[in-house]
């Protein structure tokens, strides 16, 4: 079947100059029929909790569930929605002694749910007070182990102004390979569009395929040379040697792969470029098209992991566009305002934006992508006030294949939220038992996988 | 929370570093490279110490060092006379006490291995679009598998900064020519440079070589001791001269390293290395990022913003390489300005696009703290802020941070009120005492800047009342007292030989690329010392290159 292509002039046409965003996506893509509908996994972070504690949770649990002016943008999806309180970062709590910034040690536990690597050299320039990396792998990337070999990229990280007033800290990392070990989010649209499409439509098999044999023979005779010096360096500098090799050996043995059929019938051409995706001023812009290039990521099966960190944890940024002119976190740290209050809706359209991006992505059978993942809208800490772990945000769209019962909206009682992690991992078809600190709980939570 | 503030009660008055919001006591004593957590040591030893007379030779760790972004980019420039700066497009880097190259943050993502792929594929392919240039010879002529022999010498000893073993030039070879015959010619060579360029060999700064002086002390080689030189000197690989002294066996003694480093002071080079330190210690990036109320300050875009960056950058660069000591950054009685920035600023004298010198008016303006990008940079979008600026010159400058604020305190400041002083506003951490203990290290020196707006400009009057601007500095080593002020305070600062100890100690960070500790003390003794004997910048970088931390390293145990 012929597969229509997105052209260069096409992409062009509907910039014009002004780029508005990506073209129609339905443009862009074959029509795909699964074999079997495989589920996608996505950590949707924004910054600073929120500052209506009381009503941010539905105070109905079951179907009748009232959303709260700050997670109303959520209603026209409240049938994809899963709204889960009581749920806690436990064993974050365990790290407040350590005088490091709640904000930090919340981010840190967020995805991984083990201790965090406490640095006094990561101190202060934000908040005066130490901060780390997280203490372990995240959860997107372990599920990225487990069934990124399926597709191009095991995962994607995106990002928006992710580094902080005082350059790139532990607060701009919510993804991590393991211990201390960070990684960092594309923050340029543009530059993202290349990685993942530039080898799309209008290159031959045949071309990409040479293309990869040539990489990969550069890439053999690289890993050698690391081989050899990893035996010349001592313990510390080999812990490093070895994340480097394995970096390589993974893009090597990702090159190898087949090349799936549906992610070459994928955009083409250049990207309409918006303006700096580094000023703050292009943050709606430019968080606009990250959503749409993660939605055209996922429609196009280049990954089935991913995740967007809407600025950082402790987020300073302003929101002009939002009508606000105070810091997000200083206002975080007054009480619930109307101004704030403007800052929490505009993000939670955002979530809304993207859910229903997914929503409208017909997986040809009937489904759409959005009921064959899980989204999770999440954040570094609850009550901004006081740095709360407590009722951490766990807004869930999408059933991910029916995994999960969507719609309702359910309160945990307190439970750890490693047992979150493991619902989600059960739900994404890795049915292992424990993540994180399993001394904080093993198991998912119960009553929420179908 | 409330148990804390029963327990400072009990104490009555308190001492000054006692703040307790973490529920850790620092001792009041301490005073030493800053007790808060920016101070990692007790501080340094005079030469004189016994504990650094005839001192074992004591390198502390020598972590694996991987190029940064900066100088990646200075590198391929050198290597191969290529301009894209294609590492601005890397993954932005993890910092560590504020800077880039320090080791221990340094890591390795799938990402930016993708980025170097790419990076070294389009530098290959700009590099081979000419290839009798690249090769330096001419392959129609002499042959091509001749010229790519000799080429892979030269290149190879200058892209992994040593001479290659001949069994290392021959798998070089061998890759060439399986590339060649499964390609063509340019492909071979081509790809040939991406993997030298993707090399461990070339992305870090590998000191492997040469026999231990004692235990786990080790020598570098010269041409390891060379890299040294040009990372910390130049930021970029070593140029010819240092690859002939390495050669030569000069470089094996401190005298030889000492030569290489004071003709590397005085080269124009010199200031790629000093910019990329001044951008991060004083966080030059702020100026850009730092959001304003555009309403309230229309002029302050972004094409102003760089301009003020770039007035740091010259004035900075300047003091350090051209004019002398730490007292110089303060009392700089000069800046550049184009005619824009002066007009920013109110100005008369440059006429055009390109920035001169231009004289301080020294009732206003005197040395690097009155230049509006700092105090841009440090105040929040519509208002000045006591706070940042006094944590700027408590943390930055004097390596001196108070201790952290109690976890649940609220840091709004309080909102603009038109009809009065900043100063005022921030009577309640005067007042509260468990504000004041902290907030009296910060806020009086804050003050000083008050007739410097929220985006730097000198300004009379602040919520329609004549300014205020008289300070205190308290808690220090040696420069306490009261001022009235920025310049005042900027004079006092340029005197203070705790902030010069503190402005060598930033100096080692980003020159070791690692953190201090206890085993350094004799070190930064023995800097502070060549330092303040004229307190030239010059004489400090040079003296870096003569300790031992940077003459040897040390070997971990378990390496082979």
């Amino acid at each position: 079947m012929r597969t229509p292509r997105l052209s260069r002039r096409a992409l062009l046409r509907g910039a014009g100059g002004v780029a508005i965003g990506l073209p129609a996506l339905e443009a862009m893509l074959a029509r795909k029929a699964w074999a079997a509908r495989p589920r996608r996994f996505i950590v949707f972070f924004t910054p600073n909790g929120t500052n209506r504690p009381k009503e941010f949770y539905p105070g109905q649990t079951g179907a009748n569930f009232v959303l709260d002016t700050e997670s109303a943008p959520l209603e026209p999806l409240r049938n994809k929605l899963l709204v889960l309180s009581g749920v806690a970062y436990e064993s974050a709590k365990r790290d407040i002694p350590s005088g490091a910034d709640l904000h930090s040690i919340g981010l840190s536990h967020m995805l991984s749910g083990v201790k965090f690597v406490n640095d006094p050299r990561f101190y202060g320039r934000v908040s005066n007070q130490s901060a780390g990396y997280a203490g372990g792998i995240s959860l997107d990337q372990y599920l990225a182990r487990k069934i990124g070999g399926e597709t191009r990229f095991p995962s994607l990280e995106f990002g928006v102004c992710t580094t902080t007033d005082f350059g790139v800290l532990p607060f701009s990392r919510m993804i991590s390979a393991g211990p201390n070990q960070p990684i960092p989010s594309e923050n340029d649209p543009a530059a993202i569009f290349t990685r993942i499409f530039s080898e799309g439509g209008g290159s031959s098999t045949t071309a990409i395929e040479k293309a990869h044999a040539q990489r990969r023979s550069v890439l053999d005779f690289v890993r050698d040379d690391l081989t050899r010096v990893r035996g010349l360096v001592g313990p510390t500098d080999r812990k490093k040697i070895d994340s480097h090799l394995t970096a390589i050996r993974d893009l090597e043995s990702r090159l190898a792969r087949p090349l799936p059929a549906v992610s070459l019938s994928c955009g083409s051409g250049s990207f309409p470029r918006m303006g700096d995706p580094l000023d703050k001023a292009n943050f709606p812009g430019t968080t606009r098209q990250m959503m749409d290039l993660m939605t055209l990521a996922l429609k196009c099966d280049a990954t089935r992991i991913a995740s967007l960190q809407l600025s950082w944890a402790r987020s300073t940024l302003i929101h002009t566009w939002a009508n606000a002119h105070k810091s997000h976190h200083d206002m975080s740290h007054f009480g619930s305002t109307p101004e704030l209050t403007g800052v929490n809706v505009w993000y939670a359209k955002q979530v809304a934006y993207f859910a229903q991006a997914l929503a409208a992505a017909d997986e040809g059978d009937g489904t759409s992508v959005l009921d064959n993942s899980v989204v999770w809208w999440c954040s570094d800490v609850s009550d901004a006030i006081i740095h709360s772990f407590d009722n951490i945000r766990v807004f869930l769209l999408g059933s991910c294949g029916g995994a999960l019962r969507t719609g309702q909206s359910l309160s945990m009682g307190g439970q750890p939220h490693q047992k979150l992690l493991v619902t989600l991992m059960n739900a994404m078809g890795v049915p292992e038992n424990q993540f994180g600190d399993a001394t904080y709980g093993t198991g998912p939570l119960a009553g929420v996988l179908a | 929370m409330s148990r804390r503030f029963g327990r400072l009660l009990l104490f009555g008055v308190l001492p000054v570093f006692a703040c307790t919001g973490t529920g850790r006591i620092i001792d009041p004593d301490d005073r030493m490279g800053g007790g808060g957590m920016g101070g990692m040591v007790p501080g340094p030893l005079p030469p004189t110490a016994p504990e650094c007379m005839n001192a074992p030779v004591r390198p502390g760790p020598s972590p694996i060092r991987r190029l940064t972004r900066a100088e990646y980019n200075n590198t391929v420039r050198d290597l191969l006379d290529d301009n894209s700066e294609p590492a601005n497009r890397f993954a932005e880097e993890e910092l560590g006490l504020g800077f880039s190259n320090n080791a221990v943050v340094q890591s390795v993502s799938g990402l930016l291995i993708e980025q170097y792929e790419t990076a070294a594929a389009n530098l290959a392919a700009a590099a081979t679009s000419n290839l009798p240039r690249l090769l330096g010879c001419d392959p129609a002529t002499r042959g091509e598998d001749a010229c790519v022999r000799d080429f892979l010498g030269n290149f190879g000893m200058r892209a992994y900064r040593r001479p290659l073993a001949p069994a290392e030039r021959d798998r070089l070879f061998g890759f060439y020519m399986t590339s060649k015959a499964a390609h063509d010619f340019r492909s071979g060579v081509s790809m040939t440079v991406q993997a030298m360029l993707q090399s461990p060999d070339f992305l870090y700064r590998l000191e492997t070589g040469t026999a231990t002086v004692s235990g786990s002390v080790a020598r570098l080689s010269g041409y390891e001791m060379a890299s040294r030189l040009s990372y910390m000197l130049w930021a970029t690989m070593p140029d010819a001269a240092l690859f002939e002294a390495a050669a030569a066996g000069k470089l094996d003694r401190a005298e030889g390293v000492r030569e290489q480093a004071r003709r590397m002071v005085d080269d124009p080079r010199a200031k790629q290395a000093v910019n990329l330190f001044q951008s991060q210690w004083l966080e030059l990036d702020k100026i850009g990022s730092a959001q304003k109320d555009g309403g309230l300050f229309p002029r302050f875009t972004p094409v102003l913003r760089a301009l003020l960056r770039k007035e740091l950058e010259l004035l900075v660069s300047d003091v350090m390489l051209n004019s002398g000591g730490a007292r110089s950054l303060f009392d700089a009685d000069y800046t550049f300005m184009n005619k824009d920035l002066a007009a920013y600023y109110g100005v008369r004298g440059p006429a055009g696009e390109a920035f001169e010198k231009v004289m301080l008016d020294q009732k206003k303006y005197l040395g690097v703290l009155t230049r509006a990008g700092i105090l841009a940079a440090n105040a929040k979008a519509d208002q000045t802020s006591p706070v940042l600026r006094g944590f700027f010159v408590r943390e930055r400058l004097m390596c001196a941070p108070p201790p952290p604020p109690p976890a649940t305190v609220n840091t709004t400041p309080p909102a603009p009120d038109p009809s009065s002083t900043t100063r005022d506003r921030f009577a309640r951490h005067r007042a509260d005492p468990a504000c004041a203990s902290c907030h009296q290290l910060m806020d009086p020196v804050g003050f000083g800047f008050e007739h410097y707006d929220a985006v730097g400009r000198w300004r009379d009057t602040d919520g329609g009342k004549a300014i205020d601007a008289s300070g205190e500095i308290i808690g220090s080593q040696d420069a306490d007292g009261r001022f009235d002020g920025a310049v005042e305070l900027s004079t006092r600062l340029g005197k203070s030989p705790q902030v010069r100890a503190c402005l060598v100690t930033q100096w080692f960070r980003f020159g070791y690329g690692r953190s201090e500790i206890d085993d350094d003390r004799c070190t930064l003794g023995a800097l502070n010392a060549a330092f303040s004997t004229k307190g030239d910048f010059k004489d400090l970088l040079v003296a870096l290159t003569q300790t031992d931390v940077f003459l040897h390293r040390t070997a971990e145990k378990g390496s082979p």
